[in-house]
């Protein structure tokens, strides 16, 4: 393996450094949301299978802890993480220092002024009940300024690059960047500002739930894994001249699966087929990015698990695949008849916001504040906790809602059963959820120790060396990937 | 895929399709369905729900209730053995979940146009609610369920909304709106006026109109699956 030149690796720290201050601001909130997240998710999860609890005070009834725990998670942790992840990719692969980085300070505290106060909104009695657009209206226009500076800066990044070229990561970042904001906007329009008649505001808001998903979150996820992947193993993308396919088709495909979420509901016949195929449509796309990542990664098991950031981003890779293969199983006519508006969907979205978006924030997480703060991770433990709980945290709660879902479902279906026992029923698996939710918490509080460490050690405490920094940090070849390309 | 500008208007396109192909004409065809007017008596249909009950769908998205109920009455789509023939059947009409117990009818798109916030819902951890004001009398029995879910189902899952609802000093005569449920000597429990605004909302939540052209659409479906499922 050749390595980098010193003078192009001063370059890259260079530009590392340009992007410290507001990535370093922007992770320690997201992980505070992550933190505070989870712990509102356990108190909800409790809430619906034990009615009682805290059930006296107004603003923590289950009908507003819960939104209020979806939000946090969200527009909380997700878009944090997502910004500070992207602005410092963005940098490093358009090789241009971010200018004026401070200003993003200003962006990070509008955009988490406007997630509390939203959040503050929806458990005071706001919340206006349509799903992931909870927040009342002055929440949002503080959260739409501050997305512009992060978009605007990004983008601006971008189109200063010194490379000749756009890597496949600069393409989903790119996209990201637009998608979110009309997606955002229309939605709002279409449902608060100049509300659409009957169900086409349910259309609107399963067509904007299922873009937040498919065009941003996933595309973020997937520009890390792009990234990383060669990376880390000194290899070019295998097969990347299918990336571009890939690409197209997954970001044509993807909205579409909003209509999978009206089958059975009171709306044209079409909306609900169009997610169906979509669905099917659909493993073309993962077929593509698997050729080009697991591609890569096969023969390299190895040096994915002594890899922390990869063992995080190969899993979310891995659990993106599933997640499709289930969403094709959904479509099968003798599922279908018994999964929707149950549990289930909740679980495929769990799949996808936590298998695939965070599990690969994660691993961002874990390459670059090193390489920021010039510090290293104190706790080699702490970093395999986090690991484990999180994989198999996502995988019970997922797991344990789907196939939840899928008896309710049963029982709901079977009119000999009484209401009453179907509930009684469904209780059961929901305290498995909370079960599988302790368990992310588990991992998000190792986690935030780490962190908390690593910034309170200081740099004496890593001369000392707890752990070696990182077996990257002589930065690996770059991947080459216009050699793959031609 | 190196041209900045090319990929701008890729992204612009992604998007515009996705809107194109999915908003845009379900907008067109949902955004001609008016008011049906009877051919006998004249009367549109849906009305729209008084002030009372237009106020309780905002309590109603205030309390989050649509994170556990829906309010959609689905199409019949499942078949079962019944007497050695394969016979359709619904189990939302089965459960009491379709309106008029004697003419059962899945949800139309038509019922919802004059709601101003509509609830569809995602999860049916508690019954659906389209038709909730044909199965409650009046609102006493609402109050009840909303105050104590517990005291009328036993281990039922739904929450306590006792918030809703003010324990007060009797002054003179007792209310007549007060429950009949235990309270404190001297004492009684009140709904507030956000309790009564969301009862009116739910006693107005019935869908026993039947449009005739609706009902000829919606039964075709059906009719198909049953072909293929045998
Ligand atoms: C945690 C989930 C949950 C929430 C939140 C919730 N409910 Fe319920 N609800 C249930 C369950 C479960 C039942 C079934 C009661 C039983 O028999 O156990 C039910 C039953 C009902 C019923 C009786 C339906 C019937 O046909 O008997 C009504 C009416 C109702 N809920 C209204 C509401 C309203 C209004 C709200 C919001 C203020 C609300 N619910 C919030 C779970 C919930």
């Amino acid at each position: 393996m050749t390595e980098t030149p010193p003078s192009q690796r001063a370059e890259q720290a260079g530009i590392d450094a340009s992007t410290k201050v507001p990535v370093a601001v922007l992770l320690v909130c997201a992980l505070l949301w992550l933190v505070s997240g989870s712990a509102l998710q356990i108190l909800a999860s409790i809430q619906a299978h034990s009615p009682a609890f805290l059930s006296n005070c107004e603003w923590f009834t289950f009908g507003r802890v819960y939104p209020a725990a979806q939000n946090a998670l969200i527009y909380g942790w997700g878009f944090n993480a997502a910004f500070a992840v992207s602005l410092w990719l963005m940098a490093r692969l358009s090789c241009a220092a971010l200018r004026h980085g401070g200003w993003l300070v200003a962006a990070a505290v509008f955009w988490n002024v406007g997630v509390k106060l939203g959040m503050l909104g929806i458990l005071t009695g706001a919340s206006t009940s349509v799903a992931l657009l909870e927040m009342p209206r002055f929440a949002v226009l503080l959260l739409l300024v501050a997305y512009s500076m992060v978009a605007v800066w990004g983008v601006a990044n971008f189109s200063q690059r010194n490379t000749g070229h756009a890597y496949a990561s600069q393409w989903y970042l790119l996209g990201a960047a637009f998608w979110f904001p009309w997606l955002y906007i229309l939605a709002q329009g279409m449902l608060f500002v100049a509300p659409a008649r009957g169900v086409m505001q349910a259309i609107v808001g399963e067509w904007y739930v299922q873009g937040l998903y498919g065009l941003f979150f996933i595309p973020v996820a997937l520009s890390s894994a792009y990234y990383f992947v060669p990376k880390i193993l000194g290899q070019p993308i295998r097969h990347y001249f299918l990336a571009p396919a890939g690409f197209w088709w997954l970001v044509t495909v993807l909205p579409l699966l909003g209509g999978s979420r009206l089958v059975g509901a009171p709306v044209p016949v079409w909306v609900p087929t169009t997610g169906v195929a979509a669905g099917f449509l659909l493993l073309v796309g993962l077929l593509a990015v698997g050729l080009n990542l697991f591609g890569t990664v096969a023969g390299s098991f190895d040096r994915v698990r002594a890899s922390t950031t990869l063992s995080f981003v190969v899993a979310g890779v891995a659990f993106f695949l599933l997640w499709g293969v289930l969403q094709c199983a959904t479509a099968l006519r003798s599922v279908a008849a018994h999964l929707p508006l149950t549990l289930a969907r909740e679980g495929q979205d769990w799949l996808l916001f936590y298998g695939v978006f965070s599990m690969a924030m994660f691993g961002a997480i874990y390459f670059l504040l090193p390489r920021l703060l010039l510090r290293a991770w104190p706790s080699a433990m702490l970093v395999w906790t986090h690991w484990v709980a999180a994989a198999l945290g996502v995988l019970m709660v997922a797991g344990v809602l789907i196939l939840g879902g899928w008896r309710q479902g049963e029982l709901l279906n079977n009119p000999a059963v009484p209401f009453t026992e179907v509930a009684q029923a469904v209780s059961a698996w929901l305290a498995a959820r909370s079960v599988g939710l302790m368990l992310l918490a588990i991992g998000h509080i190792a986690f935030l120790l780490n962190l908390g460490w690593m910034l309170c050690a200081g740099r004496a405490a890593n001369a000392g060396g707890l752990i070696p920094p990182p077996a990257e940090l002589p930065l690996a070849k770059e991947p080459r990937w216009q050699e793959s390309q031609t | 895929m190196n041209n900045g500008l090319a990929l701008f208007l890729g992204v612009a396109g992604v998007f515009a399709f996705s809107w194109g192909a999915f908003i845009l004409p379900a907008h067109w065809q949902l955004g001609r369905l008016g008011q049906y007017r009877d051919p006998v008596d004249e009367t549109l249909h849906p009305s729209a729900a008084p002030g009372l009950a237009a106020q309780g769908g905002e309590v109603y998205a205030d309390l989050g209730c649509v994170y556990c109920h829906t309010q959609q009455v689905r199409q019949t789509t499942l078949t079962r053995l019944k007497e050695g023939k394969r016979a359709a059947f619904n189990p939302d009409f089965e459960r009491k979940w379709a309106g008029d117990a004697n003419q059962p009818r899945p949800s139309y798109a038509r019922d919802y146009i004059q709601d101003r916030r509509v609830f569809l819902g995602q999860v049916r951890l508690g019954p659906d609610l389209r038709n909730v004001g044909t199965r409650f009398p009046d609102d006493q029995a609402l109050y009840k369920l909303l105050f104590e879910p517990q005291a009328v189902t036993k281990d039922s899952l739904m929450p306590p909304h006792a918030f809703l609802f003010e324990t007060r000093p009797i002054v003179g005569e007792r209310s007549a709106k007060a429950l009949a449920v235990p309270a404190p000597p001297g004492c009684e429990v009140v709904p507030t006026p956000r309790a009564e605004a969301l009862a009116a909302y739910l006693l107005n939540l019935k869908d026993t109109y039947d449009y005739p052209e609706e009902r000829r659409r919606n039964m075709l479906p059906s009719a198909a699956i049953l072909e293929g499922d045998r």
